[in-house]
């Protein structure tokens, strides 16, 4: 056995007691971590089909994004990354962010992806600006504070996680009870409107599930790569589904397996942040929808396509003996 | 003489202080079919969408059948822009003919057989049942009209507002929806159609209504559908007009 072979053998067994204790629940910290990521996956995935669908996928990352000022003008109001002041403020700054998009859109010379875009430079600058501040001045730890930046769900408080399973729970119901006037207004807002649906409330109540599902998920995949956990599922799902509750179903699933396998990937690699493993995984799934999936993948529209040229040879050779 | 199921005074629209819709005054009885008439840009969207209720207009009031106020406006029958769809959308012909129950469903009502029955029956009178479980995109354009006007059927409402149902479909598609018009009309229901081929407006359409930002004429097809008052109506937009075999080449097209 060469060296090398050794190594190998003992890096197999070192992960897989790793995966172990992961899966296990026997440290409550892990067991918190993985029901974190579970909850963050499944919330993200089912508020951001809706966002996939309606094409306001940017908006999910100006929500992700602008939470960060609110975050550290919470901390240093506070004095300490306490659960419920720093989601306070993530929540007020990206609620400021989606009024602010509303404004800059509403003008005659706007367009809404200029808008989205000004908006969350201007926001993720800011927030920038401020953790450099915070860094040099703060005198009590700010190590949670850097977290929110790329997650760090190992880290999340059992007070972070009550919240985030209230939030679920009540958006996960909202969904349910709105799925018709959701789905009608999405695929259809003048029709919508006409049969009484209020079309605008729903657009506005979207904007503001999207802020709440952000805001108790940045512990978990951090501000940046929170809208790839909104996006990621949902455009993975219309690969499988041609209806409704099969789409939403699917990028729940999807979401909540890509934070679990991102959550035990990051805790066997130490030093890997979830938010970038949960969002490696999650764009597995979407290449794998792509290439794979029955509703519009590559494989079957190239099989697809051959099967028409076949049938088009065949009846080409069938008219030219015909013709003879 | 009925009463006007729909009676419309002084609706104006504006979109940026630039009106679309100026001081529109009409009624509509009982089993008339009307066709809106009128250049790109004369504003006849913009005016169904404000009738129905979609978008807000600026000044005017709507009576539908005698009663004025937003609810009133849920018993007029939409039929959108087949453009205005995003037809990759996850849902099925049969999903889309179901949302025509949704006034009567609501947020959790269960589809009745009642319910059911009616949906299969707007699907049948477009010829499109045995494509009930395919999802829309994969239709033809014609076919994805005929399924709007099936969502339109199974309202079973009695006054209706169709946004170019014939623009990009097919002949055999657009001979079919005229004919589920005129026995909606037989039966007594009203209906306006915006409509943008004016060889066609005398043979489908009794009444006819011009407008060009501001209502030019409305009446009896005969009567009103003049060379005079179409080029009222297209200015010099107008490219080709034949007076006696009523052929007219206007600069067509999807109007916003």
């Amino acid at each position: 056995m060469s060296v090398a072979n050794v190594i190998n053998a003992l890096e197999i067994a070192e992960i897989s007691a790793r995966s172990l204790e992961f899966f296990s629940f026997k440290y409550a910290f892990v067991a918190r971590a993985l029901t974190a990521s579970i909850l963050v996956g499944g919330l993200c995935g089912a508020v951001g089909t809706f966002l996939v669908l309606r094409r306001l996928s940017l908006m999910g990352d100006a929500a992700g994004h602008s939470t960060l000022p609110g975050i550290c003008v919470a901390f240093l109001l506070a004095g300490s990354v306490s659960t419920l002041p720093i989601m306070a403020g993530a929540l007020v700054s990206a609620l400021l962010a989606a009024i602010a998009v509303g404004v800059i859109t509403r003008g005659p010379r706007s367009r809404s992806d200029a808008a989205i875009g000004i908006v969350l430079s201007v926001f993720f600058g800011a927030g920038i600006v401020l953790l450099s501040y915070i860094q040099r001045v703060a005198t009590t730890s700010y190590a949670g504070l850097d977290a929110m930046l790329l997650g760090n769900v190992a880290g999340i408080s059992p007070e972070q996680l009550i919240v985030l399973g209230v939030v679920t729970v009540l958006l996960g119901g909202a969904t349910l009870l709105y799925l018709r006037p959701l789905s009608i207004s999405t695929f259809d807002p003048g029709f919508a409107a006409s049969v009484g649906i209020p079309v605008r409330a729903i657009h506005y109540g979207l904007l503001g599930a999207l802020s709440l599902s952000v805001v108790v998920s940045v512990q978990a995949v951090g501000v940046v790569l929170v809208s790839a956990m909104l996006i990621i599922p949902g455009a993975s799902a219309v690969y499988w589904f041609k209806r409704m509750p099969g789409v939403l179903a699917a990028a729940v699933g999807i979401g909540a397996l890509s934070g679990a396998l991102g959550a035990w990937t990051s805790y066997l690699f130490e030093g890997v942040s979830t938010g970038p493993a949960m969002v490696l995984v999650a764009t597995t799934f979407f290449l794998s929808s792509l290439a794979f999936g029955p509703r519009g993948g590559l494989l079957w529209r190239a099989v697809r396509r051959r099967r028409r040229q076949r049938a088009m040879l065949a009846n080409v050779s069938v008219s030219a003996t015909g013709v003879r | 003489m009925s009463e006007a199921v729909l009676k419309v005074s002084g609706l104006t629209i504006a979109y940026d202080r630039e009106p679309v819709v100026l001081d529109f005054s009409f009624e509509v009885m009982p089993g008339q079919l009307v066709g809106i008439v009128g250049p790109n840009g004369a504003g006849k969207s913009t005016m169904i969408k404000s009738l129905v209720g979609s978008i807000e207009a600026d000044v005017g009031q709507v009576w539908v059948k005698g009663i004025e106020g937003r609810k009133s406006r849920r018993l007029l029958t939409y039929v959108p822009q087949r453009g205005s769809v995003d037809w990759d959308f996850p849902v099925t012909v049969y999903d889309v003919v179901k949302q025509g129950r949704y006034g009567k469903l609501g947020l959790l009502g269960r589809m009745s057989k009642k319910d059911r029955a009616i949906v299969d029956d707007a699907l049948e009178k477009v010829a499109m049942q045995d494509f009930a479980g395919r999802q829309i995109g994969e239709l033809s354009g014609g076919q994805q009209q005929r399924v709007f006007l099936a969502r339109a059927l199974a309202q079973q409402g009695d006054i209706y507002l169709l946004d170019e149902p014939f623009t990009g479909v097919d002949a055999k598609t657009e001979a079919a929806i005229v004919d589920v018009l005129r026995e909606l009309r037989d039966q007594g229901a009203a209906v306006m159609v915006v409509h943008h081929d004016l060889s066609t407006v005398g043979e489908y359409f009794d009444t006819v209504m011009l407008m060009n930002k501001r209502l030019i004429a409305m009446g009896p097809t005969a009567e009103v559908f003049s060379k005079e008052n179409l080029q009222k109506t297209y200015g010099g937009k107008l490219a080709i007009f034949d007076a006696d075999a009523m052929t007219v080449v206007s600069q067509g097209g999807q109007a916003r």
